[in-house]
């Protein structure tokens, strides 16, 4: 370990030599710093509706988002992307430099609707490969 | 917090969690294709950072829905909305009920 930076390791650990996976921060490794943390809802009605969150930060961020249906108030948060299954619905997202854009689809085969409640975490690190 | 609404109906739809905000995060915005820009409001419960380094304080008398709205109980904003006469947050009454 490099004899500068910072450590706090996990209670019952001593920070000057124990490993960096029992540290709960290290500036070894770098941190997601989280821009916009949030949560919303909408309702598909046979469009597929795009909900916009403006970041403006000027590049494309890392995000991730998760969702769950209203008709499933029990049911966990799924990530997205979902690809459509057999339940008739999908969800994804993506980001540009302005905007985390999130899109779903419900289609029961017979005009019901859906409510899709959402998680959205955009961090300040970037999210584009290149 | 911030929190997004819809100005016809006070429902609230979005928000960015957190009690302090910077000026990045109040150029932030949710809209979706039911509600486009003009018809969102914003409701603030918190503080904003202002350039000089203060912090301005917007409905802190609501303060304590935000603490149960990020504790461990069910409770979420999106089962409030904005009696936007009273600029207050009011429980949105469910179906049924």
């Amino acid at each position: 370990m490099a004899d500068y930076g910072f450590r706090i390791s996990q209670a019952g650990n001593d920070v000057k030599t124990c490993a960096d996976r029992k540290t709960v921060l290290t500036s070894k490794y770098p941190n997601l710093k989280q821009a916009l943390v949030g949560s919303g809802q909408v309702t598909v009605t046979g469009n597929i509706p795009e909900v916009n969150i403006t970041h403006n930060l000027g590049y494309i961020p890392f995000a991730m988002v998760f969702f769950r249906m209203a008709s499933d108030p029990d049911g966990a948060y799924l990530p997205s992307p979902q690809p459509y299954e057999a339940d008739n619905y999908w969800a994804r997202h993506y980001c540009n430099d302005t905007i985390l854009k999130l899109l779903f689809s419900y289609d029961d085969g017979v005009g019901g609707s859906e409510t899709f409640y959402y998680k959205y975490y955009i961090f300040l690190d970037k999210g584009n490969l290149w | 917090m911030v929190i997004f609404y819809d100005k016809r109906t006070g429902d609230i739809f979005a928000t960015i969690d957190g009690r302090v905000h910077d000026e990045k995060t109040m150029e932030a915005y949710a809209t979706d294709t039911n509600r486009p820009k003009e018809f969102v409001g914003k409701f603030i419960i918190g503080w904003i950072e202002s350039k000089d380094g203060g912090k301005i304080e917007y409905n802190l008398d609501q303060m304590d829905l935000v603490k149960d709205f990020e504790d461990i109980t069910s409770t979420s904003p999106l089962d409030f909305k904005i009696d936007v006469e009273q600029g207050k947050l009011i429980p949105k009454l469910k179906e049924g009920k």
